[in-house]
């Protein structure tokens, strides 16, 4: 697999490449990496969707369709994710790889370049009036983003994931929503929005990551030239800071729902790499795969679910196990999920569990180079805790992680928040 | 066996085919220079076979709603244990789906190739069904249909297939009702799986990172011979009419959800194909980034982010044209689509516009060929349905402007409904 290649191509200003014959998708990912604050996450948030609606060379989404689909039917992509403690603003565009132009098109353009001219036109050359934001764009865009974030009541699983978050962080920036608050984008006026803008362009560490089966020189130039007279100042320097474990909060929370929604959040700390590994196979060998103890236990022994899962966010340290159940059932599945917790800091977990667990983690780690926008994702992870980790090289530490130091990982997790999205009146 | 090997020269890749005398047909594309590779042993029976009978049997039988996904779950238990211990230990990740027309079980890995492949070819060819067994799992699948009773996805789309058929059981949820469930005993599943699970009615696919040769040994050599047997499945007079034009039901949704689906004939085999290439193209013309509607849409806030999906829903039996997504006014999405469909009926769209269109498709159909896993979803298909794993990708290419036009005429209004999930807090 490919390694990624680091270019500094301004004051922290990153241009990273994989290039692998393979791929028939080429991603160039922009990602803009900021304070994840409570104070600034929905200013923040709104850019990329504004961004990319339109641009002083696009002067519409009319405009900026047509050339997608002129592209062989390009995928462009705002979003606003948080790793760690950043708040992610990225542009993002996934295409059909140079070598699949149409014959005659090949003496034009590549479609690397043009690709490359949207995301650079969308970031550096946004359609502002008097030097603002457009008011037109700017209502259309809150309610956007408005409505992405009330979307997600609609899809209780993950609604109750991150209502669990959000309560169990507290003052932890990282119980924020990724977009903000829906009131305060309400409020946001076109002064605060350019403002953050302007911030975003000479403040925050910005990560290019070009993923594709080839890359030609003009691609790499065109970043470069656009990114070379940037005003830069106050540059961010991304930090992420583990979750302190806190006292056992709980909440009930009552809706309209057939099936019940149990989600528990645990501290999960670890500071070396080592120790981050050894919690990601303690994390899969608990509620990983369908051999796990939460799989075998709480849904194949005692048929109380269809799914139970523990997710390890590792950059914060934190474990989420979730689960949908019969309302009756709530009490038996928390029970039956907090005994499988124990049974790891005892060690009760079979070596086969063990061993293939590593083998099924590896798996994954090793097919992660097969998908352009998968290497893209992993990188960004990486990047965005200041490392640069192939998923090779997190095969060889995962090699070395012994059933003591799962156990060893499993002893510092403690539960602190019980959340249970219910439709049982009692 | 009899080996064909069929080439595309526009984005160079090609395939292998071959018919076991069983009647198991198997398709094998091998991707260069990836990681992972991906087996899927599936059979045409999905939630749709009610209805059947064999060349052994004199009478249809009926059999209850769900059973096909029952069978799905129950295959995974052998008689030594659970199927996912076995491939626990050769490090592959699997799993199974079932839809309307066909179940698929499948793995992906990155080692092991060989070994795994023998676990799949055995263990969907030992079916293993015990009173215990199949009453285990009525709990479990209790929990995922109740999972999709929370999902306003899911049920405002068989919302959707259910104001449109009378009778055909594409309107059943593919896993059934905790009440249709409770009547599935080993009896049922043993004749269920006997006669669709004939490998006549089945195939074998690989995609990704494998060797052909060792491949086809292993399948030979795993392959049980069974007498091949034709299958019957009950004829279903279904009328060219919907049943109602509006149905609307309420849940915990943050907004309404809409899903618009416009009913037309199921078109013959040979015109199969064709028929959804072209509904696709004008699903594009109609609602792509480029179209005027989607610009009315994400520019008056009627739909946030212009995002209607289209879809083209087609099977045995059954040929319709979905669109969905989120608006708090769902009649008047409604009246914007029919006014732009009247409206292309009439004028049709321009040459220039089609051939950009029909670009952007051959680009996103392109991509898919790199993908492991969605390659391996289309050869599977390819396979049941007899078609060539090229065939879609050729089509796009060459379909021209009058065939796509003249079935724009398929949209009738009267022929169509409207499923809307509004919110139960209003």
């Amino acid at each position: 697999m490919n390694q990624l290649k680091t270019e500094n191509i301004g004051n922290e200003i990153y241009f990273h490449t994989i290039v692998d014959p393979r791929f028939k998708t080429n991603c160039i990912s922009v990602n803009c990496l900021n304070k994840l604050d409570k104070t600034t996450v929905s200013e923040n948030a709104i850019l990329p969707f504004l961004l990319r609606k339109r641009s002083k060379d696009i002067p519409d989404i009319t405009s900026l369709g047509e050339k997608l689909q002129e592209l062989y039917g390009a995928s462009f992509f705002a979003d606003c994710n948080k790793i760690g403690d950043n708040q992610v603003l990225a542009l993002s565009i996934n295409y059909l790889a140079d070598k699949f132009a149409f014959d005659k098109e090949k003496e034009k353009e590549s479609i690397s370049k043009k690709a490359s001219d949207i995301l650079i036109g969308s970031l550096l050359n946004p359609a502002l009036e008097n030097g603002y934001f457009i008011d037109e764009d700017i209502e259309t865009e809150k309610q956007n983003v408005i409505e992405l974030i009330e979307s997600e009541f609609n899809e209780k699983r993950d609604y109750a994931i991150n209502k669990a978050i959000e309560i169990m962080c507290g003052n932890d920036h990282f119980g924020l929503h990724r977009f903000g608050k829906v009131n305060e984008i309400k409020s946001l006026d076109k002064e605060t929005i350019t403002n953050a803008y302007k911030r975003m362009i000479s403040s925050s560490q910005i990560h290019i990551i070009f993923v594709g089966e080839s890359i030609d020189d003009a691609v790499a130039q065109t970043f470069k030239k656009a990114f070379k007279n940037i005003k830069r100042e106050n540059v961010y320097s991304s930090s992420t800071a583990l979750f302190q474990k806190s006292e056992l909060k709980k909440e009930v929370e009552k809706e309209d729902v057939a099936q019940s929604k149990l989600a528990l959040g645990f501290s999960a700390p670890a500071n070396t790499w080592e120790e981050k590994t050894a919690m990601t196979v303690m994390n899969a060998v608990l509620g990983g795969t369908p051999i796990s103890k939460l799989f075998t236990n709480v849904r194949e022994k005692q048929s109380l679910c269809y799914y139970c899962a523990a997710r390890y966010y590792q950059h914060k340290g934190i474990i989420l196990i979730d689960s949908g159940v019969e309302h009756e059932n709530v009490l038996k599945a928390k029970n039956a999920i907090l005994e499988q917790i124990e049974d790891m800091k005892n060690g009760k977990f079979t070596d086969e569990q063990f061993e293939q667990t590593k083998l099924a983690i590896n798996n994954n780690y090793l097919s992660l180079g097969d998908s352009a926008n998968n290497l893209v994702y992993w990188y960004l992870n990486q990047i965005s805790v200041g490392a640069d980790k192939s998923p090779q090289e997190e095969i060889e530490i995962t090699k070395t992680i012994t059933r003591d130091m799962v156990t060893k990982a499993a002893k510092k997790v403690s539960l602190c928040m019980d959340y249970v999205l219910t439709g049982d009146e009692k | 066996m009899e080996k064909k090997t069929i080439k595309n020269s526009s984005i160079n890749e090609s395939y292998i085919c071959l018919k076991h005398k069983t009647g198991l047909k198997i398709l094998l594309y091998p991707m260069q220079g990836y990681s992972s590779a991906c087996a899927m042993f599936g059979t045409k029976y999905g939630s749709v076979d009610r209805v059947f009978k064999t060349n052994l049997d004199s009478d249809f039988l009926t059999v209850p709603d769900g059973i096909a996904h029952y069978l799905e779950h129950k295959l995974f238990e052998s008689e030594e244990g659970n199927v996912f211990d076995l491939f626990a230990k050769t490090g592959a990740s699997a799993n199974a789906y079932t839809s309307f027309d066909r179940t698929a079980y499948y793995f992906s890995c990155t080692d092991n190739f060989n070994e795994s492949l023998k676990v799949l070819m055995n263990f969907v060819q030992d079916p293993y069904f015990t009173e215990e067994s199949v009453q285990k799992e009525q709990g479990i699948i209790g929990q995922e249909i109740r999972m999709y009773d929370d999902n306003p996805g899911w049920r405002v789309l068989f919302n959707c297939l259910d104001g449109m058929y009378h009778n055909h059981p594409v309107k059943v949820d593919i896993a059934g009702t905790v009440e249709t469930i409770s009547k599935i005993d080993k009896d049922l599943l043993y004749r269920c799986y006997n006669t669709f699970y004939n490998l006549n009615n089945m195939a074998l696919v690989i995609t990704g990172s494998f060797d052909a040769h060792e491949a086809i040994s292993i399948i030979e050599e795993n392959i049980k011979d069974k007498e091949a047997l034709e299958i019957e499945r009950g004829a279903v007079q279904e009328p060219k009419t919907v049943v109602r034009n509006k149905t609307e039901i309420k849940l915990s949704v943050s907004q309404p959800q809409f899903c618009i689906g416009f009913k037309m004939d199921p078109p013959k085999e040979s015109e199969k194909l064709k028929k959804e290439v072209a509904f696709n193209i004008l699903c594009e013309i109609l609602l792509g980034e480029s179209s005027p509607l989607y610009r009315e849409f994400y520019e008056t806030g009627l739909v946030a982010g212009g995002n209607v999906g289209a879809e083209v829903f087609s099977g045995n039996g059954y040929f319709s044209v979905l669109f969905d997504g989120e608006t708090k006014d769902p009649d008047k999405v409604y009246e914007k689509i029919c006014d732009y469909i009247k409206k292309l009926k009439k004028d049709g769209s321009s040459e220039q516009e089609f051939l950009r269109v029909k670009k952007a498709l051959y680009g996103k159909k392109a991509q898919s060929y790199g993908s492991v896993n969605e390659a391996a979803n289309v050869l599977l298909q390819s396979a049941l349905l007899g078609n060539g794993f090229f065939d879609e990708l050729d089509t796009i290419a060459n379909i021209d402007y009058q065939t796509v036009m003249s079935y724009a005429d398929c949209f009738k209004k009267e022929n169509s409904s409207i499923s809307i999930v509004s919110s139960s807090e209003e």
